[in-house]
């Protein structure tokens, strides 16, 4: 698994790679698109944009794609509304529109292509508050998904829409674009276990404390989290942490932690927190 | 003066005992132990071999009446922790108001990593003032160096003078001491690197770049680690925080300055809040992470010096 990345552009990728970025504006959107639209269409890959748009409007978001026109008229390039795709059935249902992907995934293999690359502007899916919990488990399931399908996946999000939210849903992607504000720390979840990723501090504690409670929320038993591919964490995330352990003390679950590297003894210790050494 | 078997809890002793003969040993071990077990009071001891010897000698099966019994070297985990392992310790019996006897006899003074245990000997006045609690601190002359043995009882306010426990005319007020063996604060350099943080994770950075490339990846995380925790504190108490750094004879010295309402307290930091109060261990991990830590307030405002070894 892939550690913690920031991006500069929209290429390099792979598949996996569940990418979060934060546009500053419609030409940053339209930018990304060119950008990993040409690189996957040179790679063999079918390519998907989802927006809450007018499919006319989405067209113009791909207006630098060299190839476009062609591109959907023979079925390379498909553009779906959000409406359509996310809430085919009245509401959004997170693991059922994971299960979207995988199948469609898989048809673009079937279909002869490399792979599949999406992106969704999902801007009214994060600002949605009553959505909120439902979204964060769909990125969660998505990431998990990701892992073990030949899909790439881009989460745009208008950095002006979305505001602080941002740092919390980007910290669901190990890819991360938002110029000077990223989270600065990824946590995934799959079989039992939360991952994290990069550096976990002060800054960061309240959307770790977040997340992690959505995790708790969504799951049953035994919860491992691994540290190994965290870089940093101090006592303001250790709490959290030892917060969590409490609550689920409070359900009789356990909070195992693995891959608990020397640097991070000391914050975790103070908290009583001890774990398994890194594999 | 205090009599052993008069005392039944009323606050905090705190008395020190300079041995060096067996028989001295025995002479206030002995009593101290019988009277806490004579008055059902627990009796916790952290002690050296010789002091395990004598204990199975004079008690036998009687020892396992005792609520602890365990090797001091193998207690050591580092002045703050150990400290903080005396304080957890006791937490149960102290808080039932329960009046407890602990033995301690810190072997690792006679080594020049227990130096500093001292510093966290005297925070004890304040971490258990008021408890219902004795605690007889045994040194041997013969191993302890002379200045050690100096501190000892300048940081204990009662003292064994060979037949009783009697206040000590060396006691020195804790945070007197603390000042009086602390690194002086002196005017840092003109020459400093200093930069103004508004994250940890800027800090986390100027420590990264500040550090050789040869610095050693355990001195790297504990200073980065030290850092971050300052600065945190930092900015909660005043949005930003000044790192500045530079090398003082051989040590690097790194100090986190801001001008928050300030920490007047000269024991801040020493022992990790308790287990169950989530908040305040940043100083102390700085401190335990450090060679030496100094806090400095005035007015609104606070600096924390932390020496490192140069790397």
């Amino acid at each position: 698994m892939t550690a913690l990345r920031r991006l500069e552009r929209a290429v390099d990728l792979d598949h996996g790679d569940h990418v979060a970025w934060a546009y500053e504006d419609r030409a940053d959107l339209r930018t990304v698109l060119a950008d990993t639209f040409t690189e996957a269409a040179g790679r063999g890959e079918q390519l998907v944009y989802v927006g809450n748009r007018h499919p006319a409007a989405l067209c113009d978001d791909l207006a630098d794609l060299d190839g476009r026109d062609a591109m959907l008229e023979n079925g390379r390039l498909r553009l779906h509304s959000i409406a359509e795709l996310y809430h085919a059935t009245g509401r959004f249902e997170p693991r059922a529109q994971v299960e979207t992907f995988r199948a469609e995934a898989q048809r673009a293999v079937s279909a002869g292509y490399h792979g599949l690359r999406v992106v969704g502007d999902v801007t009214d899916l994060v600002t949605d508050a009553a959505g909120h919990a439902a979204f964060v488990d769909y990125e969660l399931a998505l990431e998990a998904m990701y892992a073990v399908t030949p899909v790439t996946g881009i989460c745009a999000f208008d950095r002006h829409r979305v505001g602080e939210q941002w740092r919390e849903i980007a910290a669901l992607h190990r890819l991360q674009r938002a110029v000077g504000q990223e989270p600065g720390f990824a946590l995934t979840y799959a079989s039992g276990a939360v991952r994290l990723f990069g550096e976990l501090d002060a800054s960061s504690a309240a959307e770790f404390r977040r997340l992690l409670d959505a995790v708790l929320a969504a799951t049953t038993g035994v919860l491992e989290v691994d540290l190994d591919r965290l870089d940093f964490i101090d006592v303001s995330a250790s709490r959290v942490l030892a917060e969590a352990r409490e609550t689920m003390a409070c359900a009789n679950r356990d909070l195992q932690l693995t891959g608990v590297r020397r640097a991070a003894v000391l914050p975790l210790a103070a908290f009583n927190l001890h774990g398994g050494a890194p594999r | 003066m205090l009599a052993d078997s008069s005392w039944t809890g009323g606050g905090l002793v705190h008395e020190v005992c300079l041995y060096e003969s067996d028989a001295d040993l025995r002479a206030r071990v002995v009593p101290f132990v019988e009277e806490g077990l004579a008055g059902q009071q627990p009796v916790f001891v952290v002690a050296g071999a010789g002091v395990h010897a004598l204990l199975h000698d004079h008690f036998g099966a009687r020892l396992a009446d005792l609520a602890l019994l365990a090797d001091a070297d193998e207690t050591w985990v580092g002045a703050a922790q150990t400290l903080a392992f005396y304080r957890d310790a006791l937490r149960q019996r102290l808080q039932a108001g329960t009046p407890c006897r602990l033995l301690s006899e810190p072997t690792w003074m006679a080594q020049a990593w227990g130096a500093a245990w001292s510093r966290y000997d005297a925070v004890a006045n304040e971490l258990l003032a008021g408890q219902p609690c004795w605690t007889l601190c045994l040194h041997d002359r013969r191993q302890v160096p002379q200045p050690l043995l100096d501190s000892a009882l300048r940081v204990h306010p009662y003292v064994w003078d060979g037949s009783r426990t009697a206040p000590s005319p060396h006691y020195r007020p804790t945070d007197e001491f603390l000042r009086s063996v602390e690194p002086p604060w002196s005017p840092p350099p003109a020459s400093r690197d200093c930069q103004v943080v508004a994250a940890p994770a800027e800090a986390r950075s100027l420590v990264a770049s500040a550090l050789p490339a040869a610095t050693e990846e355990a001195l790297r995380d504990d200073v980065t680690l030290a850092v971050n925790e300052l600065v945190a504190n930092a900015i909660t108490a005043a949005g930003t925080a000044e790192v500045s750094h530079w090398r003082q004879g051989d040590a690097m010295v790194w100090e986190v300055s801001d001008a928050g309402s300030g920490m007047h307290a000269a024991t801040a930091g020493y022992a990790p809040p308790p287990a169950d109060q989530l908040g305040g261990r940043g100083l102390w991990i700085a401190r335990t992470l450090a060679d030496e830590a100094v806090v400095r307030s005035w007015g609104p405002g606070t600096a924390i010096r932390l020496f490192f070894p140069a790397s």
